[in-house]
């Protein structure tokens, strides 16, 4: 009986384990969500001016947001 | 409010335009009392279009902000801006043949707040790159 309940308790923990990460098997899963996002420290308004030309040819959409 | 903005621009644009030639500047510094680097939502702006950098000095608010007269003509008629010294909570969209040289050239329209202007900026996403599925 005790080797069962240890069983069940593994099952549950692996199913919880790999329900997070498939997407679709965990109700309401937005996987987007999670996609690493990187915040680096602007190097002044010419780290931005090289961005900016470096990306000629397409439409460029500058935000100046505060974090809250 | 910069939260609502942001996260209306992933929403309703990024992730409508997914295939979109598109480059986003998300330019982050603090305005508000409560705003620290620490209170970043990496999970707000996730779409790999997207550069995001901390500007702890608010470098680009401050350089903006004395640019706004010039670009008054391009100013969302809607928008809360009165010629502070720090442009934030803000948009300014750019066509694709907008270089950089002293000042940005190529500004399509901008707006304070996002929120204030997210119909001209839709307007400008259907037109730029046909209306979303």
């Amino acid at each position: 009986m005790i080797i069962s309940v240890r069983a069940l308790v593994a099952s549950t923990a692996l199913l919880v384990l790999i329900g997070g990460h498939i997407p679709g098997l965990t109700q309401g899963a937005r996987p987007t969500a999670f996609a690493a996002a990187d915040l680096t420290d602007l190097k002044g308004v010419d780290d931005l001016k090289t961005l900016f030309n470096r990306d000629v040819g397409k439409v460029r959409l500058v935000l100046l947001v505060s974090p809250t | 409010m910069c939260v609502a903005g942001t996260r209306w621009v992933q929403t309703q644009l990024l992730d409508k335009y997914r295939q979109a030639n598109l480059r986003v500047y998300a330019v982050w510094f603090n305005m508000m009392p409560a705003d620290s680097r620490a209170k970043w939502p990496p999970t707000l702006l996730t779409d790999s279009r997207v550069v995001h950098r901390w500007d702890e000095p608010k470098t680009l608010g401050r350089w903006f902000a004395p640019q706004t007269p010039a670009m008054r003509p391009q100013l969302f008629a809607g928008s809360t801006w009165s010629d502070g010294e720090i442009l934030w909570d803000a948009y300014l969209l750019y066509g694709p043949d907008a270089k950089w040289n002293d000042t940005p050239t190529g500004l399509i329209h901008w707006a304070r707040t996002i929120v204030a202007g997210r119909d001209s900026l839709r307007d400008d996403f259907d037109r730029l790159f046909g209306s979303a599925p």
